[in-house]
């Protein structure tokens, strides 16, 4: 019954998304405020329905009723609770159901909103709508998570044990707030087309979404990507892989859209360039979620795919982006700000780093879809994998890093690019320093690296000179500089946090992939082997057994080969699961300070002098833990600036704006 | 008892592996350190064709430890990484090497990104110069329209500095 | 299903509801600031943001005069001489037609797609729907009863006992071993139970008899000389090692109690000559 319940349910958001776009249509065509009120309520009731449903679906997986095909197929009732609950979005049809949760969510709290104007606000809703709509039709009627069987199977099917993670299990969620927060993005801006009015107000609407929308995202594919590193047990943390690209890609328009919203919402301008990369960016969401559940691309982490639904993925992406393409290019000229600048100002760089980004997300784009274009037209098949990102990407991305720093230094409208270059002295020559320093110090001595080191520190050297400049460091009392750096807004500080997190990441990124060392040995009981610094001593191998599955698990000790550093212990295990028949690896990680003493316990074999043996790999990964606190503090810094007031009155029940109304 | 339970615990876990890919054993590594240095960049290149999208030096597949063997053996030989490279080629196609070949074909995937650059930001340099009109400040009447539409001043706004 | 239907026209009128509420609220609104007042204090902020990022030295003079009359301009252009606001007299009925029809569609496309009266079927539901009608069950569901009294009583060795063997007839051969092993742990001096565990092992490993398999199977033996499965197995492992003397003393008891024409006695009969053959090669 309450299956049943959940069924209904998403039909009836479905039929209540239709009902929220009609009724804004009809409300905004004739200006009437009751049928638009009906509107958003429309959509709020169609959120409430979905979590319904949505919470149904869950109800089913922890009862493990193997009547609702879905369950059958990736559940067991041996699966620890959360895993069972994690289950019902690690599937499409149940990730799907999550993605139409959150974007009628996100839809409710457009249409609680309150003081946008109102043809503003009735075409969003009908525009957010719509997108429900689309998105409700392919889950009900396509890919729908409730469809019983009649032959209940006594047993279901297991979810792969790779994906029994705590990490995994809140990455979709993270990941599906960060795409689908841009459709509100896409809707407003597709209602600033109809309204033909793009302005530093409709900015002011944008901003906290696009930045709400990317700082999950930025946290959904760190969390994604710090998966990979410790669970699939070879040392690496973005592969290129094709379903990576997909979600970076949204990632890459959105930086761009947080920026350039930033022109709009101060001076009105580069208000074609929000429009544009607000639907970019949600086109971007939708193609992602087009090439992962296709099957158009081989994938180690593509879902389980049906080329029909891909083809009509396919089709609601076309209708969605496609509309909005020509509705963009109609309207553009009539959106065309009047607002100057220079060449040299800080919205100038902000145009540079548009231009960047974009090129950027190009890039990606190119390089993940190139192989089926070509193959679909010539027939011919080509990989394109890490060294042509690394050859195209990585150097677009060097030259925007280096241009970053005097972007927060330079005026509006006109900069002075002399006074700015001075600004950063200090930091420039500290960079530069430190690229020397790492030149010399680490071994083997690569001059790229070097330049790594060196781009990474200019970035946080240059966000501390931002907020040195704001707060008059050095240069005023420090009483004035303290009283300077408490009115600072949270938006300044955001800025920094979140510059300085790419120059940390840059840092973790460059160290780790180029002095990483890894070997590889079989070890007998009481063997060691050792990679860099440090050396690893197997002690023992027993076997344990966990909630469904049985594990041969070695205990290792990790010491420096120096001998001065404190000797620690890890584990790792070779899992086997009956249920599936698989065979997945728990990697010991030793945290050490920055760096990450990787081991890996291998297969069972024998030495040459017939004892039982197990193949160990070990890595050293050093600054590897800057990879992931990079993201980390990008994200925060993005939550640091969405909690600027600023940005606050405009974007939900506004009662500010009726106190000033009614002074 | 105990050893009997060890056993077949280690039945079961044999038993699953052996439904799984066939284990291949660990790597031989070359004796020279710059020339097994040289392999594992040339891993890092080479595409396991039976997985999905992963180079021979991540995956675990027993072909992808051949085709790794089969690399040192090229190099121990005396091969150049652009001969082992066009033998691969020659062997199993442009699909197996992660560097899309440059020609004609992929002339847009290799400069694309680079044009757009270059073209959108000398549309945009070509643009601001060509605003050669500077805007006109705001004369008396339309201020004065201005500041009747404007009052009154909006009170409880933040006193905080702007970035 | 009366409960299901009741559930359903709930949730259907809170919707309804939530409807009528913003369409209410909607026509509140007329009363409140319009555009127009939205416009303005959108403006007024925008000059005044303009004052004061020259106040912070991110606008000089020139550069603050010609925005601030750009803004200025903007905003004297783009003054709304739009319509006003307008409700109509039918509204509510607009309204209303829109969820009566919304809730059609809605009940219209669930008959449709739905399975109305498919009840839930909860795992431990099922489970005791079989526990209290064992009989006509097949294996998997009776190893799924059983799976559920050894949760409940994790010491019954018996029940694991018998858990195996449903498991190992439902084909879980893996899981069949987990249980006899299980039960041994317990009760160690089960015959049966080695000789069981053993099969099971062999069956995982696709028909070869494994070190672990013939060392259960060799258990089973010592304590009961009479498992006649277990001989079967440690023969055949042993003929297959080349150890004739060791298969023929395995086998011997099964060929004394086998009928003369038993259809198996040939088989083993033969693979005993041919190992004899191959041993005085």
């Amino acid at each position: 019954m309450i299956v049943e319940f959940g069924s209904y349910a998403l039909i009836l958001s479905f039929a209540l998304s239709v009902f929220a776009m009609g009724m804004a249509t009809w409300g905004r065509i004739r200006r009437n405020p009751v049928l638009a009120g009906a509107a958003s309520a429309g959509l709020l009731a169609s959120a409430l329905a979905i979590v319904v449903a949505f919470g149904s679906l869950i109800f089913a997986y922890v009862t493990s009723d193997f009547s609702v095909a879905n369950v059958a197929l990736n559940s067991h009732t041996d699966k620890p609770l959360l895993y069972k609950v994690a289950g019902a979005w690690g599937n499409h049809e149940g990730s799907l159901l999550l993605w139409c949760l959150v974007m009628t969510a996100f839809g409710a709290v457009l249409g609680l909103s309150r003081g946008l104007p109102f043809g503003l606000k009735t075409s969003a809703v009908a525009v957010q709508g719509a997108l429900s709509s689309l998105f409700l039709a392919f889950a009900a009627f396509t890919s729908n998570p409730f469809v019983r069987l009649d032959d209940i199977p006594v047993q279901g099917n297991s979810l792969n044990p790779l994906l029994q993670d705590p990490a995994l299990a809140i990455h979709p969620p993270l990941l599906y707030a960060g795409y689908v927060g841009f459709s509100v993005c896409f809707s407003l801006a597709v209602a600033a087309l109809i309204e033909k009015r793009v302005d530093p107000a409709w900015g002011r609407w944008v901003r906290p979404w696009a930045l709400a929308s990317w700082a999950f995202l930025t946290v959904g594919i760190a969390l994604g990507s710090f998966w990979a590193y410790y669970e699939l047990g070879w040392g690496g943390w973005w592969f290129w892989d094709p379903v990576e690209n997909a979600s970076f890609l949204p990632w890459l328009a959105g930086a761009a859209l947080l920026h350039s919203a930033i022109v709009t919402e101060r001076r009105g301008a580069l208000a074609g360039w929000t429009v544009f990369l607000s639907i970019l960016a949600y086109s971007f969401s939708m193609l992602g979620a087009f090439l992962v559940r296709s099957g158009v691309l081989t994938s180690v982490h593509a879902f389980a795919v049906d080329p029909e639904r891909g083809m009509m993925l396919l089709a609601i992406l076309g209708l969605a982006a496609g509309a909005a393409l020509i509705l963009f290019a109609i309207r553009a000229p009539a959106i065309r700000s009047m607002a100057t600048f220079a060449p040299v100002s800080r919205e100038g760089m902000l145009v540079l780093n548009n231009l960047f980004l974009t090129a950027a997300a190009a890039t990606v784009l190119l390089g993940t879809l190139y192989p089926l274009l070509l193959e679909a037209t010539t027939g011919a098949t080509i990989s394109v994998g890490p060294p042509y990102f690394n050859a195209v990407f990585t150097p677009l991305m060097a030259v925007a890093c280096i241009l970053l720093p005097a972007g927060p230094l330079l005026a509006w409208k006109r900069g002075d690019a002399k006074g700015a270059v001075q600004r950063l002295r200090l930091a420039l020559v500290l960079a530069v320093a430190g690229a020397g320093l790492a030149f010399l110090l680490f071994d083997p001595k690569k001059a790229l690296a070097a330049s790594g080191v060196g781009l990474g520190l200019w970035l946080v050297f240059g966000a501390i000179a931002e907020v040195a400049e704001r707060t008059k460091l050095a240069r005023a009392p420090f009483a004035e500089t303290l009283r300077r750096a408490r009115n600072l807004p949270l938006g300044a500080w955001g800025m920094a946090l979140a510059h300085a997190g790419v120059g940390i990441f840059i840092l973790g990124a460059v160290v780790e992939t180029t002095f990483k060392v890894e070997s590889a040995r079989a070890l007998p009981i009481g063997g060691e082997i050792s990679a860099g610094p440090w050396k690893v001593q197997l002690k023992d191998v027993k076997i344990i057994e966990g909630p469904n599955y049985l594990a041969e698990q070695g205990r290792l000790a990790v010491v420096d080969v120096a001998g001065q550093k404190r000797e620690r212990e890890t584990t790792s295990e070779r899992r086997f699961f009956p249920a599936g028949g698989q065979t997945t690896t728990e990697v010991g990680l030793d945290f050490r300070g920055l760096d990450d003493v990787y081991v890996v316990m291998g297969e069972r074999t024998a030495t040459d002098a017939g004892e039982p043996a197990w193949v160990v790999r070990l890595y050293w990964n050093p600054w590897a833990r800057l990879i992931f606190i990079g993201p980390a503090l990008m994200a925060l810094g993005g939550l640091v600036s969405l909690l600027d007031r600023r940005l606050r009155v405009g974007a939900g029940p506004g009662t500010r704006r009726r106190k000033e109304a009614k002074a | 008892m105990k050893r009997l339970f060890a056993a077949s615990f280690m039945a079961l876990l044999l038993a699953g592996t052996a439904m799984a890919e066939p284990a291949a054993g660990p790597d031989v590594a070359l004796a020279d350190p710059v020339a097994e240095s040289r392999a594992r960049d040339l891993f890092v290149d080479i595409r396991c064709v039976v997985c999905q999208h992963e180079s021979i030096a991540d995956s675990p597949a027993a072909i992808a430890a051949d085709m790794r063997a089969l690399v040192r053996e090229q190099i121990r030989d005396g091969k150049t990484d652009a001969e082992i490279r066009q033998d691969l080629v020659r062997r199993y196609g442009d699909y197996v090497l992660f560097t899309p070949p440059f020609r004609w074909g992929t002339l847009i995937l290799w400069l694309g990104p680079l044009l757009l650059v270059v073209g959108s930001g000398l549309v945009f340099w070509g643009r601001s110069r060509r605003q050669k009109t500077a805007t006109a400040p705001l004369d008396s009447r339309e201020e004065a329209a201005l500041a009747e539409w404007i009052s009154p001043e909006p009170s409880a706004e933040s006193d905080k500095q702007d970035i | 299903m009366t409960i299901f239907w009741i559930l359903t026209a709930i949730l259907t009128a809170l919707a309804g509801l939530l409807i009528l509420t913003g369409a209410r609220r909607g026509a509140a609104r007329l009363a409140a600031p319009d555009d127009a007042e939205t416009d303005r204090l959108s403006g007024a902020r925008e000059l005044a943001e303009l004052d004061r990022m020259k106040a912070r030295g991110l606008l000089d003079e020139a550069a603050w005069t010609t925005a601030r009359a750009e803004a200025g301009r903007r905003l004297l252009a783009a003054r709304r001489a739009e319509g006003q606001l307008a409700v109509g007299p039918r509204d509510g009925l607009w309204v209303l037609g829109g969820v009566g029809v919304t809730a059609a569609l809605a009940l219209g496309l669930y008959m449709v797609f739905g399975a109305a009266g498919y009840g839930d079927q909860p795992y431990q539901k099922r489970v005791a729907e079989w526990a209290a009608n064992p009989q006509g069950l097949d294996p998997s569901q009776v190893a799924a009863v059983l799976t559920e009294v050894v949760r409940k009583e994790p010491d019954d060795a018996l029940a694991l006992s018998m858990l195996g063997a449903a498991r190992f007839e439902a084909g879980d051969t893996v899981g069949a071993a987990s249980a006899f092993r299980r039960s041994l742990t317990l009760k160690p001096d089960n015959a049966q139970n080695w000789a069981r565990l053993g099969e099971s092992l062999v069956r995982a490993n696709e028909g070869r008899i494994g070190p672990d398999a013939e060392a259960a199977f060799v258990e089973a033996v010592k304590l009961d000389p009479n498992q006649l499965g277990a001989r079967y197995f440690l023969g055949e492992a042993a003929l297959a090692r080349g150890e004739l003397a060791r298969g023929e003393a395995m086998w011997a008891p099964i060929l004394a109690v086998l009928a003369p024409n038993d259809p198996r006695r040939p088989e083993l009969e033969k693979l005993l000559a041919d190992a004899r053959a191959k041993a005085q090669k």
